[in-house]
């Protein structure tokens, strides 16, 4: 048993780590948004694995609905301002918006 | 029930003053000038009205008022006045009404400069009231904003620099007091609740007591902590190099505020917060004090020989008599456990007084000057010369305040500089005749500006047809301040018989605690 | 295992609901006015009246519910321990909760106010405007009240997503939109990371709600109880790891350093109104969860303190570094987000001092390190959307936000310029301003508790170093405004009296709270609060706690 969470908690790892390596370094605005998902939902096996095997019981399933709502959610506003930048700077290139220093 | 409130309305009465003048239009510019001249005045009549209520046998506190301010924290709005600040306030209110007089030379944003002067009047006057610590911090920076802005504002060439040094300084030197106030407020005690106090008169009590308020560590950081944010105030050397940028570069009232009073509250800080808390400090650090005294005196009076503007040297001028300051209570030394050696109560006495008879005089030095700038707009000691021939009376009573600065017997600078040295002798000889020898500097400068200024026989300045007699008010500010000058000078008791028993007992307290080292 | 907890359910749900639903009533009312915002535009409302009065309306019946139950009640408007769980422990009603509904409330009245008069939103977006607005400060509220760690993740969710949203508002101008892209980009992977280190502690520790996971933690770190996982120093790891995470994601709420990079730009971007309810609102509810969080972190032990000492180093980096790069601006906004920067580090340190205070046992000290920080929040609420605001105004006039379009105001409009010099003197922290009793308030207990642990005296003195090092920078903006002359091709900037009244409705405050006796006032109400959260009664912790 101890196997299996190990093993699910290693792709939930993978995913994450994947998503922030996704997140920092592709210029593409969606590409940008697709590591985030993939991040949560990371996170997402994370709870279902734990869910499974662990005394966290329903608790952890019921957390990943509400996550991958959120994530739905969170994902749309994220594409709405991704399509502001674009009708501002007619490019989806994050590293095209350096108008401010910060 | 005037006398329980009185304080409180002598310090109120300069912000109600500004409300009024808030509301009042701008346009009125002689309404303007004419109400805060009045308030002025009727702060004035309101300080002098303490003296009649006064113990003068009495050496604690008197005129206390206590309200709750924020009583989960024990601090209370809550004041007193004994013989250590009733001089100074009546030393307040006098030179802010004079000040306010020569206010009238400032001529853009009348409104403004007087809700700001008014403002920091009442800074001043809650500074020297307030008998809880938290108050007290609260008061010496309400000082700050006013102050910046009127040098900011109103001041010279160069106002933006020497405002903005002034404040840094300033503020530096109140965080090391806010850092000492944290370390006094941790170690307190209420004597019945045991809860952590602000109130200053509790916490002398407990410093003088068996076990002292502090452990000597750290009263010796919250000592320096405390002198050093002090003696920014006073100034001493080497915290002093704010002061000749922010005297030259303001205007001529704030001039005299800044050094008729402000320079006081430096002084008075040490006499009723360092002093009285960290006892075992100070016996240890007597000898640095002195010395930081004599320095004081020796270098304020060689750089304001080498001054070629004439305000600056005013300013040196300041940096050297507040020297003298600092030396007279420095000069520690107990007889017992319940009794401070007389040369040392001698020396406050003398530090006291020199404090009064300075801003009196360097106040009327500031003003002189001023009456010259307003005219011919320079201040070059070199460009100056034959004002004797035009303009007689302006020569006769600068001659007259600036010995009075000089320290002529008769006049008040002599008897603080006599009695401060004359303690210091006792103390130890040779830092008393380096002292002593600061008085032929200051002779040396002063009468080497006289000269300059006010003697030969031609004018070698630009504007020379701006050189008109002096105006009436300007004759006023000035007649009065000289007159001050003299009658201190010959009656000095009029002041000591108030400060005698109160310095008495601070000296006394403190011996407690030395002397057993 | 299901059955029985959809049993429970069924039988614990009649009882519970109405006293939650009773406790959630400002909640309920702000999601009513944002359904009703949102039907009022499919009704055809929005044009013949403008989204502000039903936005305002909704938020003044909150108000009066949130304000009417404290009056009412007194110190029963809320319980404490186990009996201030609401919906099954994912919320808490506890002093904390109240006192942050009623603050976000009371903002939320400000800054619609404010909006009206300065004209954003036009009346075309403005139901989409408030209910973001709304919508963000329902999350806010829920951040305050979280006692789950699922809640954790939602309300901070729902109080940033609408404001990537809000910073990005002003559709045509470009600074908007790419502040908005780095912010909802950068607010998105900070919330990712937190939810994995969610996911960590709650699946290590086999629960989700705060209190539980405090205890099981504490079980972990000092017997050897196991719980559902493999007792291993692998575990501690891993829920170390999570709890960094989590506090990763606070971090980047409170714009603490090295998560700070969106917050000058966001601020930039974003209209005034906006930076102004950002800069105030998120972190006065992030500052809320954290507390929470901490509190509970009292379970670690011996890695308590070394977690104090890496806050406190976070909390002194981001005041210095908020200081020295506030100086550079010439944009004001950007140099109040920046001071934001800093003044999250002045109440980070209380913070920090409540959890070495809590380590030590000594929960007087906890609860006035609290009550600091709250009274440093109410301050900063009026002394930080005063800046704003009068920004706000000018900016309508002016249509410049640089420091250099500022120069020789005070002749256009004095009484703006006043209140703008007292707003920005209160943030340096000079008497006799409320900011000046606030530090006071927050300091003075982290100086306690350096006899406790020497790093937080160091912590006090950096603080006040960067009290003096920030003057240099607060100044440049009275300095512009008075002393210096007004250019010749300025724009005039002459101020209508709503709006001098309105500002000097929020700069009022700032000079009550630091001279008159509501100073205490406000302390005891803190002070009631604060000990009300630390000091849970025994009741509510189901296990003993490690002897001290």
């Amino acid at each position: 048993m101890d196997a299996s969470l190990t093993n699910y908690l290693l792709i939930g790892a993978v995913m994450f780590v994947s998503g922030v390596v996704c997140m920092a370094t592709k210029r593409n605005g969606i590409a940008v948004l697709m590591g985030v998902e993939l991040v949560l939902n990371g996170a997402n096996v994370n709870f279902v694995a734990f869910s499974r095997h662990t005394s966290l019981g329903l608790d952890g399933q019921i957390v990943s609905l509400f996550v991958i709502v959120l994530a739905a959610a969170e994902a749309a506003v994220a594409l709405a301002i991704a399509l502001n930048f674009y009708n501002n700077y007619q490019t989806i290139d994050v590293d095209r918006g350096d108008k401010l220093q910060g | 029930m005037f006398q329980e409130h009185l304080p409180t309305l002598i310090i109120f009465a300069p912000t109600i003053g500004a409300v009024l003048l808030m509301l009042m239009p701008k346009d009125n510019e002689e309404g303007l000038r004419y109400t805060a001249l009045t308030v002025t005045i009727v702060t004035f009549i309101l300080t002098l009205a303490l003296l009649p209520g006064f113990d003068m046998s009495e050496a604690g506190m008197q005129y206390t008022y206590s309200a709750e301010w924020i009583p989960n924290w024990n601090i209370n709005y809550q004041l007193g006045i004994d013989g250590i600040s009733l001089p100074l306030i009546l030393l307040t209110s006098f030179i802010s009404l004079w000040a306010m007089v020569a206010s009238w030379s400032i001529t853009k944003q009348i409104k403004g400069y007087l809700i700001l002067f008014l403002l920091l009047e009442t800074g001043m006057l809650g500074v020297f009231m307030a008998t809880d610590f938290f108050l007290f911090y609260v008061f010496w920076e309400v000082m700050l904003l006013p102050m910046y802005f009127l040098i900011g504002i109103w001041g010279g060439p160069r106002k933006e620099y020497a405002a903005i040094k002034f404040f840094l300084y300033t503020l530096f030197g109140s965080v090391l007091m806010l850092v000492a106030l944290l370390m006094i407020y941790f170690n307190s005690h209420h004597p019945e609740s045991n809860e952590h106090i602000f109130d200053l008169l509790l916490l002398t009590d407990a410093a003088q007591g068996n076990e002292g308020l502090l452990n000597p560590v750290m009263q010796q950081w919250a000592f320096w902590l405390l002198f050093i944010g002090f003696a920014i105030k006073i100034p001493s050397v080497p915290f002093h190099t704010w002061l000749p940028d922010a005297h030259v570069e303001a205007p001529t009232p704030i001039s005299m505020i800044l050094a008729g009073v402000l320079l006081k509250m430096g002084g008075y800080g040490i006499l009723r917060i360092a002093f009285p808390l960290c006892p075992v400090a100070v016996f240890d650090g007597s000898t640095v004090l002195v010395a930081i005294g004599v320095i004081s005196i020796i270098y304020g009076a060689f750089a304001a020989m080498a001054q070629t503007d004439f305000k600056r040297l005013v300013a040196y001028s300041s940096v050297s008599h507040m020297g003298y300051v600092v030396l007279g209570i420095g000069v520690v030394g107990v007889v017992s456990a319940d009794t401070a050696s007389d040369y040392w109560k001698m020396g406050i006495n003398g530090a006291m007084f020199q404090m009064l008879g300075h801003g009196v005089s360097s106040a009327g030095m500031f003003f002189m000057v001023g009456v010259v700038y307003d005219r011919v707009h320079h201040r070059n000691l070199n460009e100056f010369g034959g004002l004797a021939g035009k303009m007689p009376l302006y020569t006769g009573l600068s001659a007259g305040i600036f010995f009075a600065g000089l320290g002529l017997p008769g006049m008040c600078g002599f008897i603080g500089e006599v009695f401060v040295v004359l303690s210091a002798w006792q103390f130890s000889k040779i830092l008393a005749i380096v002292a002593a020898s600061g008085v032929i500097l200051t002779a040396g400068y002063i009468l080497w500006t006289l000269q300059r200024v006010y003697l030969g026989a031609e004018y070698k300045g630009p504007h020379e047809e701006a050189l008109t007699p002096m105006l009436a008010r300007e004759r006023i500010v000035a007649g009065v301040l000289l007159v001050f000058a003299i009658i201190l000078g010959v009656f000095p008791n009029l002041m000591f018989q108030y400060m005698i028993p109160s310095i008495q007992k601070l000296t006394d307290g403190m011996a407690g605690q030395m002397a057993g080292l | 295992m299901l059955a029985n907890s959809i049993n429970q359910l069924i039988t614990d749900l009649p009882t519970q609901i109405g006293s939650d639903v009773t406790a959630f009533l400002s909640e309920l009312v702000l999601c009513g006015t944002v359904v009703a915002l949102l039907l009022g535009r499919l009704l055809g409302i929005d044009r013949k009246m403008p989204g502000h009065w039903i936005a305002m309306a909704g938020t003044l019946i909150a108000f009066g519910i949130a304000f009417g139950n404290v009056y009412a009640n007194g110190p029963d408007a809320y319980q404490v321990g186990e009996d201030a769980q609401l919906f099954s422990g994912l919320l808490v009603n506890d002093g904390l909760t109240v006192f942050f509904r009623l603050f976000l409330l009371v903002f939320l009245v400000l800054v619609i106010a404010l909006t009206v008069l300065s004209g954003i939103p036009d009346n075309e977006d403005g139901p989409d405007f408030y209910t973001l607005l709304i919508g963000a400060t329902i999350g806010m509220m829920l951040m305050a009240s979280a006692n789950h760690l699922l809640m954790l993740f939602l309300a901070v969710e729902m109080a940033s997503v609408p404001s990537y949203v809000m910073v990005g508002f002003l559709k045509g101008k470009r600074l908007s939109s790419e502040a908005a892209l780095k912010y909802v980009v950068y607010g998105a992977g900070a919330a990712g990371v937190m939810l994995y280190g969610t996911s960590l502690v709650a699946g290590m520790l086999g629960t989700g709600q705060l209190h539980l996971v405090a205890e099981k933690l504490r079980d972990l770190l000092t017997s050897e109880v196991g719980v559902g996982t493999d007792m291993s120093t692998a575990a501690v790891r891993t829920i170390v790891l999570g709890v960094m995470m989590i506090l990763v994601g606070l971090a980047f709420k409170l714009s603490l350093v090295p998560f700070h990079f969106w917050c000058p730009d966001a601020f930039e971007g974003a209209p005034a109104e906006v930076g102004g309810f950002l800069s105030v609102a998120s972190k006065a509810a992030a500052f809320a969860l954290l507390i929470r969080v901490v509190h509970q972190l009292t379970g670690f032990g011996d890695l308590a303190v070394p977690l104090a000492i890496g806050l406190g180093v976070i909390a002194v980096v981001s005041s210095t570094f908020g200081n020295l790069a506030a100086y550079f601006q010439t944009n004001v906004k950007r140099m109040l987000a920046y001071s934001t920067i800093a003044h999250a580090g002045y109440m980070l340190t209380g913070v920090v001092a409540m959890l070495v205070a809590l380590e030590d046992g000594n929960q007087m000290l906890a609860t006035d390190c609290v009550e600091g920080v709250l009274f440093y929040l109410s301050v900063y609420l009026f002394m930080n959307l005063g800046a704003f605001a009068i920004v706000a105004l000018i900016r309508n006039r002016t249509y410049s936000e640089e420091i250099a379009d500022y120069r020789g105001l005070k002749n256009e409009c004095p009484w703006l310029c006043v209140m703008m010099a007292v707003c920005l003197f209160s943030l340096v922290g000079l008497p006799p301003l409320g900011g000046f009793v606030a530090k006071f308030f927050v300091l003075a207990p982290v100086w306690e508790a350096a006899s406790i642990h020497w790093s937080m005296g160091v912590l006090v003195g950096f603080a006040l170093l960067n009290t003096v090092f920030s003057l240099f920078y607060y100044l440049k903006v009275p300095v512009a405004m008075f002393i210096v002359d007004r250019p010749e091709d300025a724009r005039p900037a002459r101020t209508g009296s709503t709006e001098a009244v309105f500002v000097l409705l929020l700069t009022a405050p700032i000079l009550l709270l630091g001279m008159s006796p509501l100073i205490s006032k406000l302390s005891l109400a803190a002070e009631r609060v604060a000990h009300d959260t630390i000091t849970v009664p025994d009741g509510a912790r189901t296990s003993t706690s490690p002897e001290k």
